[in-house]
């Protein structure tokens, strides 16, 4: 039931925080990006990473579900513009849109804005691989007490709310109520007295347990601990390479080599040298924590020193 | 230039506002039993999103948040749908899509406090009302990042073609409301409203004790 799954995997023991930089830093990245080859670079790496926290089947099997929204928004972009210069097609006046016509332009946008679709996606799968809601939790918690507690009594009420559900459901079915057989609209019915059902007892048990957490002193002190986070070696060598990635993008973003030109005409996506270099730089910086990550897992002697 | 600023701009200041009003909320200190009580009526609607998603959109959630902002007031409404969204999320996986979730999700909750204090003859008719928009301006509220990040150039009318591709979903989800508001609402607001007076404090001044 719960996404989160732990695992001998070396993202997983990365300080909370670390993690987050780096999975923001290339969420930001790909927002701010429309060059091609730097979103090529994220994707590689994002799909790399994929690999070393063994989610890749997760990822296939997800990019499915994907796959109907990133074509709906290809195709939103080829129809819905007419500003490109190179024409392809022109098609029939359509009352609100106007005419219709595809440009090369438009193909490629629609191709550039997929891509960075399919990484943002991809990066929450790794996100929701690899890190850990508890950890997360007692970080927001430093700065959200009570909030973090709301959190997690939210969560910790799920499976239970459903386990009480499942029961008080064949409590119904053995008092002869269908939930299986019958139309739509009667197995419908059926369930809607649950949901009153469930409502009140869960929240009579939300009293007791608001009654429970005050007899137990609930903030009447300082808050306690389960466990330390530790912040070592492989936490700096990570948060280290997404720092220099996000300086290497602001200082592209402000030399204006994040972004290219569709409209009318297709710009250049590669100005110079010392553009492909920049490019190189970020890739690097952005795949290097996968290396290491792999490197974690294939040799003991780095597992052992960081 | 592109609308790559407008995208992270957006993101910036939904995620900013909702930091903004959970520090708020945790600076109102409640009693435990109000705590337990929003996380509790969080998870009940974050649950409800899983026994209907045979039929997608369609799910009590919105319907849940907006009656529990009715009674409870603004504040705890939100509270409730942001809670809801960030936590069902939990189990169904976080995407680009869980800030601006808690987001609408919490004005549903907030718009049903409003409703809830202004205190209207046509009460039961609005509430309906307010569960059929909701379940049109969700979607919305939910495209408007995919609008702002990979459509260009930013008109009407390609807002407008974003939102048609959502709009079967769309109206799913107000009929859904509609009808858990119709069959349940007068119901689960009458139990609400129960252990709201449950958690009511008044006072007594003593003289008044002692009369009786």
């Amino acid at each position: 039931m719960y996404v989160f799954e732990r695992k001998e995997i070396f993202f997983q023991t990365l300080h909370p925080v670390t993690l987050l930089l780096y999975i923001l830093i290339m969420m930001i990245g790909t927002i701010l990006t429309t060059n091609p080859f730097i979103l090529m670079g994220f994707m590689t790496a994002v799909v790399f990473a994929l690999i070393v926290a063994k989610s890749f089947k997760t990822w296939i099997r997800s990019l499915r579900m994907y796959g109907y929204m990133v074509i709906m928004l290809m195709t939103i972009n080829l129809f819905i513009n007419n500003m490109g210069a190179t024409v392809l097609w022109v098609g029939p006046v359509v009352p609100v849109f106007g005419r219709i016509s595809i440009s090369l332009e438009a193909i490629i946008f629609g191709l550039v804005m997929g891509l960075r679709l399919f990484i943002i996606y991809s990066l929450f799968i790794f996100y929701n691989r690899v890190m850990d809601p508890d950890k997360a939790l007692s970080v927001f918690s430093k700065v959200f007490p009570k909030s973090a507690l709301l959190v997690a009594l939210t969560t910790k009420t799920i499976p239970y709310m459903s386990q009480q559900l499942q029961s008080a459901s064949e409590i119904q079915q053995c008092r002869g109520l269908q939930y299986y057989t019958g139309n739509h609209i009667s197995r419908i019915k059926n369930r809607l007295p649950l949901i009153k059902v469930l409502l009140f007892s869960s929240l009579e048990d939300s009293f007791n347990l608001g009654e429970s957490m005050q007899a137990r002193a609930y903030g009447s002190g300082p808050r306690s601990c389960y466990y330390p986070l530790s912040f070592g070696g492989r936490d700096i060598l990570v948060s280290f390479s997404s720092t220099m990635a996000l300086l290497a993008l602001v200082w592209s973003r402000m030399l204006g080599w994040t972004e290219i030109t569709f409209y009318p005409k297709l710009g250049t996506s590669l100005t110079s040298k010392q553009h492909l270099y920049m490019i190189i730089v970020i890739g690097i910086f952005m795949i290097l924590p996968v290396l290491v990550a792999w490197g974690w897992e294939k040799w003991d002697y780095l597992k052992l020193k960081i | 230039m592109l609308s790559t600023h407008w995208s992270l701009f957006s993101l910036v200041i939904v995620s900013a506002s909702l930091v903004i009003i959970y520090l708020w909320y945790d600076r109102k200190a409640g009693s435990t039993k109000e705590i337990a009580l929003i996380a509790t009526l969080a998870a009940f609607a974050g649950l409800s999103r899983v026994p209907f998603a045979a039929i997608p959109s369609l799910q009590p959630t919105t319907f849940l948040v907006l009656i529990s902002g009715y009674v409870f007031g603004a504040g705890p409404g939100f509270m409730v749908g942001s809670l809801a969204a960030f936590v069902s999320n939990l189990f169904l996986g976080h995407g680009p899509w869980t800030p601006w979730q808690m987001m609408a999700w919490g004005l549903v909750g907030l718009s049903g406090g409003i409703l809830g204090r202004w205190k209207w003859k046509y009460a039961n008719l609005s509430l309906l009302i307010l569960s059929f928009m909701w379940g049109l301006f969700f979607g919305w509220i939910l495209n408007i990042w995919h609008w702002l990040t990979f459509v260009y150039p930013l008109t009407l009318k390609s807002f407008i073609a974003v939102q048609l591709t959502s709009i079967w979903f769309d109206l799913i989800h107000a009929s859904g409301n509609v009808f858990f508001m119709y069959f349940l609402g007068a119901d689960l607001i009458k139990i609400l409203h129960r252990f709201k007076r449950r958690l009511t404090v008044s006072s007594l001044s003593v003289q008044e004790l002692e009369r009786s």
